[in-house]
């Protein structure tokens, strides 16, 4: 029986789903919501009860011990984005379809953080895709269904390069494929196809992340999808795979030597220079996210190859988890309360004078985004950076924080937009804000409360210091 | 705690004013001076404790206790004539922004608040708090400009973040590599000693990276016209006076006694650059035809005198540094503020439109003359101690390049004599006929000024007696004590 209680919090997030699904039958999709939302949120109070208790190890997940707390943040994500998402997932047709398909996500996330066998990665990873296609599908628009065969076809083609790693390091290890065993293995010495198996494992990861050069599916994705989707796939969808990438990369970096390592260090700088000058690029908010987010993933990366300091990389997940959450449930409140916005940076122009509030998290969000003092964001940044600049990989870590000052150049945009620039027809302003419904107030109240958060998260540990997290990264 | 207070002050008051904003936008501006009045009489009380009883040493001065936490505070000679400026610029900013009406409470707030961080900035005792609040002083900056400036200021208030902060990212790289290499985040823990000796050179120049943009050193000076021409009359204030002594404050705190060999080998570097500075400053701002670029420029120069004094590092040159840069801070300070009541009446600026205007508003431009002439190092005022100090210590140090800082000078003499010319001499003009002079409020704000640049060109010992023990103990280290 013991061996199950890992399964437990995403179990709930399960039984979320499949109650969502039982009240979209009978057309109830406020019941639907609340019982997602309840039950992720039981889950993620259980994933962190499990991640306190100790020697509740199971075979194929692994449970307790410091920095485990990535699968509750993986459903608590999930939670609040549908949460803050309520109103389109109401008043939509298939919002009960998207509800129920949300929380799958988050609890697929949730195991793939939680991992600690390849077999049980590859099926929780394939779980997660098969989500996201449908998300992205239940946008409805031809361009949502494109979008979704793009990443389903790519998506294809980085399952078979997980399921031909996955047996070739199954033969090398002779049977178990979990993360320990693979590490004695690795300690033993790093032979070539070990490598190989190692290096098709991390490039399906790498293509769930959107780390460049496997990145392409992301924007449209991104785009395309509801917001309370996309909120999910960018923040939840995100903490899972960058944690697995995380625990098996520890397992080998021991053994593994710098080669193996240096893939992924390539990765990080390639996809921090690409998203960073991709999202300058963009005139869309959700899309410059979507890219922005390969930049992001980028940042997470130069954490990896640090060996035990990598711990920091988990810690950047979360915080940027959050972050994003918070930004595409952004765009959603923006689009509820601004029925005319055409979605795009310039188009936020004057927001500061429609809602002092939503404009105030935008800015808050943007700059967390970017990693500026005072929000939860630099506190990730902080912590990767230092990783890599005390552990050999100070290029890794000064290209990290340019690509950080290029970020400003369209996260500063947005803010600019929001309260520096005029609107361009004034004479909507006033129309516009009397329409404000209630759905529109609950994306503004949840967008408010997380931007609070970030800033909380951001300031507080200037007074309480970082003392635990420090310390295990000063080792 | 005490210290604490210094930087809860501005910050509650921030919050404060910006709550009274949404409520009674009139009272505002009342609201924000209190609070800025309450910051500057704390300091002075302060400045008065440390002082006269502590030994305001590298090591010393007046410090929070030992905690594992982020905030850690600490006053010595270095931080209390840059915190003492800040407070005082705090109250002249909000009076020199006493008329503005475009939300007022969020200008207010957002002042106070850019008060606090640099206050931070100058008491931290913390890397990590350090940068925290160095990077922090951008956002209120940013909306500043951004919301409060002139024409240009959407695209100056993005220049000045990401310009600034380029800067600070390689600097916070090289905090991290001290930090985390030492195992030690206090900042008067860190001897010179502590860091390995084949990091310092690449953590003294990344750590200059964020100092040299800020103060600005030529090249790294391309934000500061634009930023400080497109902000409003109280961000130009806070910008020139206190925002670009934390690039001067941060060299003497961290690049020089972290690096010293490096800061050694460096100086020729920056001495020349510093040089350039004072040349090219003064060369533009001759050729500038806007009254608040000129004044801008001036300041690139000025900097270039820090730059110059801290190259030479010996104990007298690294006390003028100080005094420069205390000076600079009254001097621009008055000066944007003059040009900001100016633009105020005639809304223009172009040296070509005004002229005449002794006879017009007597008043403004007596002060005005007066700022110039302190700005052009009149002896007796007080940009003179500094710069003939570090003309004289440069001159020991780096001998007859020291032609080009005297040419440096009389090209300073030639663009504030021309401003003079152009804004205060010259026949009157009609255009300018009906304008009112200063009233009470405005001469509230100029006045203090003018007798504090009177009393520091006079007595600059009241500023370079604080700083002495210090500049003796990084002199020492960087050799040339």
């Amino acid at each position: 029986m013991e061996q199950f209680l890992p399964f437990a919090p995403a179990m709930f997030g399960v039984a979320g789903a499949v109650l969502a699904m039982a009240f979209d039958a009978w057309e109830s999709r406020l019941s639907a919501l609340v019982a997602a939302v309840t039950l992720l949120t039981l889950g993620a109070l259980a994933a962190g009860w499990t991640a306190m208790a100790t020697g509740l190890a199971g075979q194929v997940l692994r449970s307790g011990g410091t920095f485990s707390i990535a699968p509750a943040v993986c459903l608590l994500l999930g939670a609040v984005a549908l949460l803050g998402c309520s109103g389109s997932l109401v008043s939509d047709r298939t919002g009960s379809r998207i509800v129920a398909l949300g929380a799958l996500t988050a609890s697929a996330s949730a195991l793939v953080a939680a991992s600690a066998d390849v077999g049980m990665l590859f099926l929780s990873v394939e779980m997660l895709a098969l989500c996201g296609y449908g998300l992205v599908a239940l946008g409805g628009t031809d361009r949502a269904r494109e979008a979704a065969m793009k990443w389903f076809v790519q998506g294809s083609v980085a399952t078979v390069v997980f399921v031909i790693g996955t047996a070739v390091l199954l033969g090398r290890t002779g049977g178990s494929m979990r993360y320990d065993a693979i590490a004695k293995l690795a300690a033993t010495g790093l032979d070539g196809p070990m490598a190989v198996g190692f290096v098709l494992v991390l490039s399906a990861l790498a293509f769930k992340l959107g780390a460049f050069p496997l990145h392409s599916w992301m924007p449209d994705a991104y785009e395309t999808a509801p917001p309370a989707a996309a909120a999910i796939m960018a923040s939840a969808g995100k903490v899972g795979p960058i944690a697995a990438t995380v625990w098996l990369s520890l397992a080998v970096t021991a053994a593994a030597g710098e080669r193996l390592i240096r893939v992924v260090a390539i990765l990080a700088i390639c996809s921090i220079v690409f998203g960073n000058l991709a999202a300058l690029r963009q005139n869309s908010l959700a899309r410059m996210l979507a890219y922005s987010g390969i930049a992001q993933v980028g940042y997470a990366l130069v954490g990896v190859p640090m060996g035990v300091r990598s711990a920091s990389v988990l810690v950047f997940a979360v915080l940027y988890g959050l972050t994003a959450a918070a930004s595409f449930i952004l765009v959603e409140a923006i689009r509820r309360f601004d029925p005319l916005w055409d979605g795009t940076i310039r188009g936020l122009a004057g927001l500061s004078q429609r809602s002092p509030a939503l404009a105030a998290s935008l800015a808050v969000i943007m700059f967390s985004l970017t990693g500026i003092p005072l929000t939860a964001g630099f506190w990730g940044k902080f912590l990767v950076f230092a990783g890599a600049s005390v552990g050999g990989y100070l290029w890794l870590a000064i290209a990290g924080v340019l690509g950080s000052v290029v970020s400003f150049g369209y996260y500063g945009a947005a803010i600019r937009s929001a309260y520096i620039d005029e609107p361009q027809e004034p004479e909507i302003v006033g129309s516009v804000a009397e329409e404000v419904g209630p759905r529109a107030r609950v994306a503004v109240a949840t967008v408010s409360v997380l931007a609070v958060l970030i800033v909380i998260l951001g300031t507080a540990p200037m007074v309480s210091g970082l003392a635990p997290v420090l310390n295990a990264l000063l080792k | 705690m005490t210290l604490t207070l210094l930087a809860l002050i501005p910050l509650g008051g921030a919050a404060l004013v910006w709550v009274t904003g949404r409520f009674r936008p009139a009272t505002v501006r009342v609201a924000a001076l209190v609070v800025a009045l309450i910051q500057l009489a704390f300091t002075c009380v302060l400045a008065v404790t440390v002082a006269t009883h502590t030994p305001a040493t590298m090591t010393g001065g007046l410090t929070s206790a030992a905690s594992t936490s982020f905030w850690l505070l600490r006053v010595d000679g270095l931080a209390l004539p840059l915190i003492v400026l800040t407070s005082l610029l705090g109250v002249i900013a909000v009076l020199a922004s006493w008329r503005v009406e475009l939300r007022p409470g969020a200008h207010f707030a957002l002042l106070l608040g850019l008060q606090a961080a640099v206050t931070l900035v100058f008491l931290a005792d913390h890397l990590v708090l350090f940068y925290a609040a160095w990077e922090a002083v951008l956002i209120p900056m940013f909306f500043l400009i951004g919301g409060w400036g002139h024409e240009g200021r959407r695209h100056a208030a993005m220049k000045f973040f990401i310009y600034t902060f380029a800067g600070s990212a390689l600097m916070l790289i090289g905090l991290l590599l001290v930090g985390f290499t030492t195992g030690e985040l206090r900042i008067s823990a860190l001897s010179s000693g502590i860091l390995d000796p084949t990091l310092r050179t690449l953590v003294f120049w990344l750590l200059v990276a964020g100092f040299a943009v800020k103060v600005p050193i030529v090249p790294f000076h391309t934000w500061l016209p634009e930023a400080h021409v497109e902000a409003p009359t109280a961000g130009s204030i806070m910008l020139a006076g206190v925002l670009l002594k934390m690039g001067g404050y941060g060299l003497l705190r961290f690049a020089l006694p972290l690096a010293p060999e490096a800061a050694h080998a460096a100086a020729p570097v920056f001495a020349t650059l510093g040089i350039i500075g004072i040349v090219y400053g003064a060369v533009v701002a001759l050729a500038q035809t806007d009254l608040k670029r000129l004044v801008a420029y001036s300041s690139i120069a000025h900097m270039g005198f820090v730059v110059l004094a801290i190259a030479t590092g010996s104990p007298l040159a690294l006390a003028a540094a100080m005094l420069v840069m205390v000076a600079h801070g009254l001097t621009s300070a008055l000066l944007f503020l003059l040009v900001g009541q100016l633009y105020d009446r005639t809304h223009t600026r172009s040296l070509a439109r005004l002229g005449g205007l002794l006879a017009t508003l007597p008043v403004w431009a007596t002060i005005f003359v007066f700022a110039s002439l302190a700005s052009l190092g009149l002896p007796g005022l007080a940009g003179f101690p500094g710069e003939l100090v570090t003309f004289l210590e440069g001159f020991a140090s780096w001998g007859w390049w020291m032609v080009a800082v005297a040419l440096g000078v009389v090209l300073a003499g030639a663009y504030s004599l021309r401003a003079i010319r152009e804004v205060a001499q010259g026949p009157e003009k009609p255009e300018w006929a009906g304008l009112r002079d200063l009233d009470l409020i405005e001469l509230a704000a100029a006045v203090p000024l003018a007798l504090l640049i009177v009393v520091m060109g006079v007595w600059p010992s009241v500023v370079s007696g604080v700083m002495d023990p210090v500049a003796r103990a990084l002199s020492a280290l960087v050799g040339r004590g």
